[in-house]
């Protein structure tokens, strides 16, 4: 099938490369075998002491050793969702058989996405302002902290002098970065472009979403009836995208294309989704009619399904306004079940799983699926993973502040 | 001080909270005005005043969301208010 | 004038509204004014205590009352960053002629105006605010709302509600160069047609947490001459703060419901510098590369460029980068071209800068008097853009170039064209 978006001259974009670090392991391979076989990152939280809240599970990248992946820039200069940003992209490029300096440095461009950029470096801030006093601070709130550094890192590190933006946009983060990477490659702005997202765990991140109510007690369980709330957790998954003529005539191999994306503001409410599912729907609506794609096209969607009560059955609705009949028939399914929720670096790995459903024709389960709840009536794939013939996949996000983003990813015909 | 002075000074500092978070005038906040119907606060900002509410007045409440299902108007929660600096002062 | 020649834009991207609040004003006009004074409003910050801080100074917004421009709702849930962002886009809307007051069949918000914000830190204040505030009093007494605020995304949600803004909503972080990125990002999605109308700037509060971190990273002017970019003297920028806005639209719309045009949106450009700021030469090929691709984008040539709002903060090093970057780019022009550079009287306004920057610009348009440098006296060696001064100039301005350039690698440029700028067959 032929996807023209909205100007036919415009180049067609696919996925080349995927690299990750993520909760349930590092490496494209590892990832998508520990997801399909339905392994679980989540765990009690070690980085910092949970004695005092009352929820204690998180998904942490343990053992995380940046060292193996900055070869120009020193790791300890890096925060550490720049780390796992600079590590995912090194495994992206290598799994994309590019070499950093293979592209043309003015044409090779980073788009990434954050939530909070680099929390632990407020936290450095505040323990020496309330422990130490002033006189131990140093600047690096103004050079380290700023999320933008996180692409910087990368691009600095690979040597590349293309466009660089951070597109901080919350738990839709990853989605922005891969859609103004698609753009930039489609209009001609650069040949290649890595886009992702990174978040780093925080007690601040915790602390918040454990005020809030949001993180559950037991299990991660997106769609079940008793499902009890989030997981925050980290991460950091970067794509590689190049033009498809360009991709074929190297001869990469191709995991998908990127056809088409739809954003929207539901202007509602800052940590509450507006009610009727409004927004997601428009998203995807936007995503659908930028791919020349109908709603029954779609074989399979990542959900957001962060297993809080409240977006699991707002998203369920979403989805309905904008699927209509063909919502029962489409498998969707929440990795963030297994992943927790990796904030920034979210919507990037699972656009990375969208890639991959469509290369390899499985789809992850949905974990932890026990009780079905009337409200969430569709189909999640629960507990198995299943072998399903993906030509379409729609990769669904949506952030605090109420920002939606979709984006289409189709096997690459034509 | 008398149990009415008492009274109306928590009642004071809980109409100026709630005025903190929603900007609602001091005077417009009824006594016996629903939090969710009348004042028409949503779950964020009715946590934001419970996590006010129980620092001003160091309620130290392990389940405040809970605790403020139960607390729907001012004179609940003055009367909550009460209740807990009364078993406080005894413990 | 031919517009932009990309694949992409089938739109011609107008300017039909500016809306700014900021220490020197809060209306387009009363800025230029202030740049073209020379304007010195910087001082002792009062909004937080400053003894014993390494810099003291700042260009602070004093008084800023939200209610002025929000009227009766409820900004408490706002922080000062969301609180700029939201007032500054009423401002913005209202000078478009745009309402949004009430989603109902005849207001604006039907249009589902985009939004794209600008941001260097979120609100750093908030999120460390927060922290503290677990870390006294434990974790059960951090506030909901400076939560809800701690994200980087928080302002452009905050506006978005107030302003029932239904589109695309995006924070872009470019460092200091995140404002003129932003609204590039805001101008593709006109011309794509994602957006009939797009808000597009950025906003940024001063706190004592940015006080104190750029003090210590040696980066700002300690002097009695405060800030004074492209001088041979300049030791480091002044922060400042504020928020602004463009409406951007696409021709079309403007044209359907007579809304008056300020000015074309003709190209835009980014780039990157790996040296992250520490290479001079490979920052100002960076710098230049930014602009080479706007002027490619615009189809113009350099001699086209009336005038250049450069980034320049007084930063020793970056003012430096970015003048030889124009210098690279504009060839001979560089030579007789009018500078300016707004951040000597607003200071270093982080994701605000770019879009300040842009709403000066577009004011400049429509007066003919184009600002000058405040304090320059003169440059170093071997400087190359002959025609700063301190003084402004009068200056026929049919295209205006809007540099933003980062400290530690983002290089954006833009392109505005006076008034409708018709595309030709």
């Amino acid at each position: 099938m032929t996807s023209p978006g909205r100007h036919p001259e415009r180049r067609r974009v696919a996925v080349t490369g995927i690299g990750v670090v993520t909760p349930v392991g590092t490496g494209r391979e590892h990832f998508w075998r520990a997801l399909l076989a339905g392994e679980s990152g989540i765990a009690p939280v070690s980085s910092f002491d949970t004695s005092r809240f009352k929820v204690h599970l998180g998904a942490e990248v343990r053992g995380f050793d940046p060292a193996p992946w900055c070869r120009r820039l020193e790791p300890e200069s890096l925060g550490r969702a720049s780390q796992m940003a600079v590590a995912a992209a090194r495994l992206a490029l290598a799994d994309a058989g590019l070499d950093a300096a293979d592209p043309e440095a003015e044409r090779a461009g980073v788009a990434m996405g954050t939530t909070s950029g680099e929390p632990l470096e407020v936290e450095r801030f505040d323990d020496a302002l309330l422990g130490g006093g002033r006189d131990t601070i140093d600047g690096a709130l103004a050079t380290r902290y700023p999320c933008h550094r996180i692409p910087g890192q990368v691009a600095a590190e690979l040597g590349w002098a293309g466009v660089n933006v951070m597109l901080p946009n919350a738990c839709a983060a990853g989605n922005y970065a891969v859609a103004f990477a698609r753009d930039a490659l489609a209009t001609g702005r650069a040949e290649v472009m890595l886009a992702g997202g990174a978040d780093a765990f925080s007690r601040i991140t915790y602390t918040g979403f454990a005020r809030l109510g949001a993180i559950t007690t037991d299990r991660c369980a997106p769609f079940d009836r008793e499902r009890k709330g989030m997981v925050p957790g980290e991460g950091a998954g970067v794509l590689v995208l190049e033009p498809l003529d360009a991709a074929r005539a190297r001869g990469a191999r191709v995991y998908a294309e990127v056809v088409g994306y739809g954003l929207s503001c539901d202007a509602h409410h800052m940590t509450a989704s507006h009610p009727e599912g409004e927004g997601p729907a428009r998203a995807m609506a936007q995503a659908l009619a930028d791919a020349g794609l109908a709603p029954e096209a779609v074989d399979y969607i990542s959900a957001h399904g962060t297993g809080t009560p409240t977006n699991d059955r707002l998203e369920t609705l979403a989805v309905k306004r904008a699927f209509g009949e063909a919502a029962a028939g489409v498998p969707m399914s929440s990795v963030k079940s297994m992943l927790g929720h990796t904030m920034g670096a979210a919507s990037a790995l699972e656009a990375a799983v969208c890639c991959l459903a469509i290369a390899e024709g499985w789809v992850p389960p949905t974990m932890n699926y026990e009780n079905p709840d009337p409200d969430c009536d569709l189909d999640y794939v629960p507990n198995r993973a299943r072998q399903v013939a993906v030509k379409v996949a729609m990769n669904n996000a949506y952030a605090f502040g109420g920002a939606n983003a979709s984006v289409l990813f189709a096997a690459a015909e034509g | 001080m008398s149990g009415t002075g008492q009274d109306l000074v928590i009642r004071d500092r809980v109409k100026r909270i709630i005025f903190n978070v929603t900007r609602i005038p001091v005077e417009r906040i009824g006594d016996r005005s629903a939090f969710r119907e009348d004042l028409e606060l949503d779950s964020l900002s009715l946590l934001e005043i419970g996590v006010d509410l129980d620092y001003e007045f160091q309620l130290g409440l392990e389940d405040l969301e809970q605790r403020l299902g139960d607390l729907p108007t001012v004179d609940h929660v003055v009367g909550f208010v009460q209740q807990r600096l009364q078993e406080r002062a005894i413990a | 004038m031919r517009r932009s020649g990309r694949l992409s834009g089938q739109h011609t991207v107008v300017v039909t509204g500016l809306g700014v609040l900021s220490p020197l004003g809060d209306s387009p006009a009363e800025l230029h004014r202030a740049l073209c004074d020379g304007t010195d409003a910087s001082g002792r910050v009062e909004g937080f205590p400053v003894d014993g801080l390494p810099v003291e100074r700042a260009v602070e917004l004093r008084g800023f009352d939200p209610a002025r421009y929000l009227g009766d709702g409820n900004f408490r849930p706002l922080d000062r960053t969301g609180q700029l962002a939201a007032c500054a886009a009423r401002l913005a809307l209202t000078d478009a002629g745009l309402r949004t007051e009430e989603p109902g069949a005849e207001d604006d918000a039907k249009r589902e105006i985009a939004l794209v914000v600008g941001s260097m830190f979120g609100s750093v204040r908030t999120i460390a605010e927060f922290d503290r505030r677990g870390l006294e009093a434990g974790p059960l007494y951090v506030k909901p709302f400076d939560f809800a605020n701690s994200v980087i995304n928080a302002a452009a949600g905050q506006t978005a509600i107030w302003h029932h803004l239904r589109g695309p909503n995006s924070t872009v972080s470019a460092g200091t160069a995140s404002g003129v990125q932003a609204i590039g990002l805001a101008a593709d999605m006109v011309a794509e047609g994602r957006a009939e109308v797009a808000l597009a700037g950025g906003a940024e509060e001063l706190c004592f947490e940015s006080l104190l971190s750029f003090a210590r990273a040696g980066f700002l002017a300690s002097g009695e001459g405060g800030a004074r970019p492209f001088d041979a003297k300049r030791g480091g920028f002044l922060l400042g703060e504020g928020a602004a806005f463009l409406v951007l639209e696409s021709a079309e719309s403007a044209a359907a419901r007579g809304a008056r045009v300020l000015a074309t949106v003709l190209g835009q450009g980014a780039a990157f510098d790996p040296s992250q700021g520490r290479d001079g030469a490979s920052g100002g090929r960076a710098v230049a590369r930014a602009v080479t691709l706007a002027l490619a984008d615009a189809a113009l040539v350099p001699r086209a460029v009336s005038a250049v709002s450069a980034s320049a903060n007084g930063h020793r090093h970056a003012d430096r980068r970015e003048a030889c970057g124009l210098a690279m780019a504009l060839g001979e022009h560089a030579g007789r071209v009018p500078v300016t550079a707004p951040k000597g009287v607003l200071g270093e306004c982080l994701g605000a800068s770019g879009a300040l920057q842009a709403v000066a610009l577009v004011a400049a348009m429509g007066e003919g008097r184009f600002p000058g440098v405040r304090g320059f006296e003169g440059a170093e060696d071997g400087f190359p853009l002959a025609a700063v001064r301190a003084e402004p100039a009068r200056v026929d301005l049919q295209v205006g170039l809007v540099d933003g350039v980062g400290l530690d690698g983002p290089c954006c440029a833009l392109l505005l064209g006076r008034g409708a700028v018709e595309a030709r067959a």
